[in-house]
């Protein structure tokens, strides 16, 4: 009989890890809260202009593409975890579906299954917490995940006509990373943002790109010669900004500190877009609860190895994902892989 | 007649994948890495040898505190010892690598001796070096030191701290931020002005243009530093290093929070250092990235593959992974090998085959393949009673891409007809395609993973493209053959387009380029005939992007029919 | 390896444009591997001449690749296959181009490369000259470096002097100065003696043209 394992979460990291598992002839029930599967992945698009940026999402979108025609691996889609007992090698766990329809009523079904990978994702820091950014007040203030969408769906921003001013568009950095309360790094949106600003400037030349940062987070295999594409092509401007106001010509004015001459300094953009932050996903305190594993200090779930990113304090349990700390696409579907590893390590015999 | 017994000849020499399969892995040392992998396959089952380049399993890198201390290290060389799927051969390095997965035969130099082996799958988790910045070479002075010798000196216990550093009033420390290989170092170097300031009690400073803190708890350090009073200066564009009279030497900058120039001398300036590939010679013929690290950037091959089945890359090897990164890849790198290997790793290629009576021999396939899947085997004519080499195609190795059906100049190479939604790819049912087209038509070539989605998408969101347009399905448009190009404009068709990956992410590494190659030479021979360049297109697009493949496929109508 | 191009299109449409049944004839030996004149490029023409001559009806082009151009037997057996043709375009190298001449007699037979140089593949898809066909061999002295060809002036007594910095030759600074890769090699055998014999002027008529050799039975 084939052994079973529980993948908590179909977004890139659950998909990557139940792939690798089935691969290794394990049966794998992947667990989704949504209607459909593959997280924010799927709301993402290629963001190559004429050359690849090394985004990942063509690798993500594929596994997706994959998992649901594999006949290993159930997917139960509307589904949460309710209860879990046991230790590695029998965990009893206790699933809940929604129902599809409004007819139907909420069902039940008991699994045994031989570990777990909890691979819940993150959630995108709520912006509206920053008032003076603007975000849900003007139309033209975006976060990146927003962008993300719309070019998916319209396949460019659509910058209003005018004759007066050229397009411009600016992204503010480290909204809501790298401050007090989230004292990390988010690491997807430096790269995402430059990205982005390539892009749209491969598709409407005339736009003027803007990036205010507080660092430049530059490193990663393959990024180099994309970094140095954006350092010709788009204006890097250091410091956050303090507020967006718009303007009575209903464009946003952007006020940041001007550190060379002291004063404060005003630029004047048709789109914002906010690099909001990788925070923890609100039910990653439930399912820690309940499936007995720690957080770290973030709100993360914590790992107990000095350098192993997988491994939880309950044996039978990994980690995989951006549940364990913000990651980029290829580290996630790496760390996926990884946490079906320390699962195969155990039961391959 | 003749063509089955080829086949079953050929077959006899290529398949029987799993069962022919060498249970047994070579993995490099040198580093932690290599012997964290040994340990992770040793625990799925398998057979390793370990490869060390010195004469004791060892790491270069241990006292970069990054790198994992010497505690880790000895309990790893413990582990190793007892473990007893591993076998430790030292000194000994890769010369070469023939063969493919599961049948590697690697030419092994131990001492004196030089050696062929057989392994199943190849892992590389060699080291790198740290190599100084070009700014500081023409300084000889004995204040300013590598990281590495800082560490040395420092040690990890205010006990340990050697007199040289107690003596120094000042340290100041420079970060190379430039390039994509800066992470480990920041991290590393974070680690030892933390240290410093616990230890010691000189003045800490770091001079840096952006701080690199995207890995596990960097900015948590970087607090830390701060909070101990480590002072940051961020710098524009360049520095400089300066030196007064008293000979003590120091470092100019602009200090971008005050705008304005600073100087500031120290007793001991730690450099900027950038890590450089330590590839020496190369028989892996598996592709590099911009910066010379092993692996080609292509998100296909991330994190741990390479362009060869079978032969993966772990940490440094192929860029600046920090430590939990690399973890990550050596628990990659066993399941690949252990997948590989188990015959879980169900692979799909080698629906391309070759007819030997028609080879000529002329290695172009061989040159081309960007796997590495063909090489030459034996093989007895029956018409003519001799025996020859000609190319063979090695399925095991093989993700049919198609490039070399499209670069034989004997057009002895062919998709076959073997599994369904692969004979569309065959020279015969692509020409069928192209007869097909009618006077108005525009036959597009998409590559199946990128621009044939593109289609695909577009049909699904309800874009408009007109009936026209005929898309011809091929698994990466390297594929399309020149003849191609040719039989669909004696079609009479307005214009060919293709359509493929878009550069450094074509699944198969080169055929984008390939195309854009053969597409230049091709519309120099239609410039001889009095076609205008502008009849023949070529696009690069990504999976997603149904508005602009419909949009460069419009610009293409109209492009033509004016 | 005998290494020939194609010529443009245009040149080749003015020989064969009067005509309406073209035989296009490759060769599967040596052009085949220098990408001129094998099955493919035989399929590449053929599709080229029959888009240009769109017009004309009666245009019917047809191809073959035997195994040699240059050999008698193999032409003569495709000249007993082959039904009726007004001309030859002959993707051979010259030797193919005669031969085939030779056995069809009574229709012309044009050239479709233009045959270069005797070379070796030094990367994908480039060739490189290696040997003048000169008929007297000094590899021995030269460390297997053929100066007759490589130097850019044909030298058998040394460089010339104007060796460009980097070892580049004086003519061409793409190209390597032979004799310094001579010198080089000649340094690791340990042979540099030959460097300091005297080469008396070369005899470019060792092999009298039209060469002849007739080898007896081995």
């Amino acid at each position: 009989m084939k052994k079973k394992v529980l993948v908590i979460g179909a977004g890139i990291a659950g998909i990557s890890a139940a792939l690798e598992l089935a691969k290794c002839d394990f049966y794998v029930y992947l667990l989704e809260k949504n209607a459909s599967i593959g997280g924010w992945v799927s709301s993402f698009t290629c963001k190559a202009h004429d050359k690849c940026t090394k985004c990942s999402v063509c690798v993500a979108k594929r596994k997706i593409r994959e998992v649901l025609v594999h006949p290993d691996i159930s997917i139960l889609t509307n589904s949460t975890l309710k209860q879990c007992h046991g230790e590695i090698g029998h965990f009893d766990v206790e699933i809940e579906q929604n129902p599809m329809h409004t007819d139907q009523e909420l069902q039940e079904q008991k699994l045994a299954v031989h570990a777990i990978i909890p691979a819940i994702g993150f959630e995108l820091f709520d912006v509206k917490q920053y008032g003076r950014l603007g975000y849900g007040r003007y139309r033209g203030v975006l976060t990146g995940f927003d962008l993300e969408k719309t070019m998916l769906e319209n396949g460019n921003l659509h910058f209003p006509v005018n004759n007066t001013h050229a397009p411009s568009i600016a992204f503010i950095q480290c909204a809501g990373s790298r401050n007090d309360n989230n004292n990390y790094c988010s690491r997807v949106c430096c790269k995402y943002a430059m990205r982005f600003a390539l892009l749209i400037k491969h598709l409407n030349p005339a736009v003027s790109v803007t990036i205010f940062f507080i660092d430049i987070q530059n490193a990663g295999k393959g990024f180099a010669p994309v970094y140095e594409e954006c350092v010709g092509s788009i204006q890097f401007i250091r410091g956050i900004p303090v507020e967006v106001i718009e303007n009575p010509g209903k464009r946003l004015e952007v006020r940041y500190e001007n550190i060379a001459q002291g004063n404060v300094k005003r630029d004047v953009f048709d789109f914002i877009i906010l690099s909001a932050g990788i925070v923890p996903r609100p039910g990653t305190w439930d399912l820690a609860r309940k499936l007995g594993i720690n957080l770290d200090e973030y709100g993360f779930f914590g790992t107990t190895g000095t350098f192993n990113s997988n491994d939880t304090n309950v044996k039978g349990i990994f980690t995989a994902g951006s549940c364990q700390g913000p990651k980029d696409i290829p580290d996630t579907i790496a760390h996926g892989i990884a946490a079906a590893e320390r699962i195969v390590e155990v039961f391959a015999k | 007649m003749k063509k089955t017994r080829e086949k079953t000849e050929l077959s006899e020499l290529t398949t029987g994948e799993k069962d022919n399969f060498v249970k047994n892995v070579l993995v490099t040392a040198s580093s932690v890495s290599g012997m964290k992998t040994a340990l992770e396959i040793s625990r799925l089952g398998l057979k390793i040898t370990l490869l060390e380049k010195e004469t004791e399993l060892q790491d270069n890198h241990a006292d970069i505190v990054d790198q994992g201390t010497v505690e880790i290290r000895n309990s790893l060389l413990q582990k190793i010892e007892k473990d007893k799927n591993i076998n430790v051969v030292s000194p000994a390095s890769i010369i070469k690598i023939e063969g493919t997965a599961g049948n590697f035969s690697v030419k092994i130099k131990k001492d004196n001796d030089v050696f062929f082996q057989k392994y199943g799958a190849v892992v590389i988790a060699g080291q790198n070096l740290t190599e100084t910045v070009p700014v500081f070479l023409n300084f000889h002075n004995t204040g300013i030191m590598s990281q590495q010798k800082l560490g040395r000196l420092l040690g990890d216990s205010p006990h340990t701290v050697s007199p040289v550093i107690r003596k120094a009033k000042t340290i100041a420390f420079v970060f190379n931020d430039s390039g994509e290989n800066s992470r480990k170092l920041t991290m590393s170097g974070l680690k030892y002005t933390c240290l410093l300031k616990k230890n010691t009690n000189c003045e800490v400073y770091v001079f840096i243009s952006h701080l690199i803190v995207d890995s596990g708890g960097m900015e948590k350090l970087y607090r830390e530093a701060r909070v101990l009073g480590v002072i940051f200066i961020k710098y524009n564009e360049n520095y400089k290093i300066i030196s007064n009279k008293n000979g003590s030497i120091g470092i100019a900058a602009k200090d971008i929070f005050l705008d304005a120039d600073i100087e500031l001398f120290c007793d001991i300036l730690v450099i900027g250092e950038k890590f450089i590939p330590c590839i020496q010679e190369d028989g892996l013929k598996t592709g590099y990235d911009t910066e010379g690290f092993y692996q080609d950037a292509n998100v296909y091959l991330y994190p741990v593959s390479s362009r060869r089945r079978g032969i993966y890359f772990v940490g440094e090897c192929r860029g600046d992974q920090d430590m939990m990164r690399t973890n990550v890849d050596v628990l990659n790198a066993a399941l690949n090998s252990y997948e590989l290997l188990s015959g879980f790793d169900i692979h799909s290629g080698g629906n391309v085959k070759v007819e030997s009576e028609k080879c000529k021999v002329c290695l172009t396939c061989i040159r081309v393949c960007p796997h590495q899947a063909i090489r030459l085997v034996p093989f007895s004519d029956p018409a003519q009673q001799e025996a020859k080499n000609v190319a063979g195609i090695f399925p095991e190795a093989c993700y049919d891409c198609g490039a070399c059906s499209a670069m034989c100049p004997a057009k002895a190479i062919d998709f076959e007809f073997k599994r369904a939604p692969l004979n569309e790819y065959s020279d015969e049912q692509i020409l069928k395609e192209i007869e097909c087209l009618k006077q108005d038509d525009l036959p597009v070539f998409c590559c199946a993973e990128s621009a044939f989605l593109a289609a695909e998408r577009a049909v699904e969101i309800n874009l408009y493209y007109s009936p026209r347009v005929k898309i011809i399905r091929v698994p990466c448009i390297g594929r399309v053959d020149l003849i191609h190009l040719f039989k669909a404009f004696e079609q009479k068709v307005p214009g060919v387009l293709l359509a493929g990956c878009p550069e450094q992410a074509c699944t198969h590494l080169e055929g984008n380029i390939r195309a854009k190659d053969r597409v230049k030479y091709a519309r120099e021979l239609l410039k001889g005939m009095g076609i205008g360049e502008e009849r023949l297109g070529i696009v690069f697009i990504g999976p997603d992007m149904a508005h602009r493949f419909v949009r460069e496929i419009s610009e293409m109508l109209e492009r033509c029919s004016t | 390896m005998i290494v020939a191009e194609r010529k443009p299109f245009e040149e080749i449409w003015n020989m064969i444009s009067h005509y309406n049944r073209i035989l296009v004839l490759g060769c599967g030996t040596c052009v085949t591997i220098c990408w001129a004149g094998g099955e493919k490029e035989v399929g590449i023409l053929a599709s080229q001449l029959k888009i240009a001559g769109e017009k004309n009806n009666e245009l019917i082009i047809t191809e073959s690749v035997p195994e040699r151009q240059c050999e008698i037997e193999m032409i003569q057996e495709l000249k007993d296959k082959e039904g009726n043709i007004d001309a030859i375009l002959s993707m051979g190298c010259g030797a193919g181009v005669q031969t085939v001449a030779g056995i069809f007699t009574d229709i012309p037979v044009f050239p479709a490369l233009n045959t270069t140089f005797l070379g070796m593949p030094e990367a994908e898809g480039l060739w490189v000259e290696m040997c003048s066909a000169c008929g007297d061999c000094y590899l021995a002295y030269t460390g297997g470096i053929c100066p007759v060809t490589r130097c850019g002036k044909g030298l058998l007594n040394g460089p010339c002097g104007g060796t460009r910095k980097g070892g580049k030759c004086e003519i061409d600074p793409e190209k390597d100065c032979a004799w310094v890769l001579i010198y080089r090699r000649l340094e690791k055998l340990s042979m540099l003696d030959l460097m300091e014999q005297y080469r008396e002027p070369k005899n470019y008529r060792a092999v009298k043209r039209p060469g002849i050799i007739r080898a007896t039975a081995r």
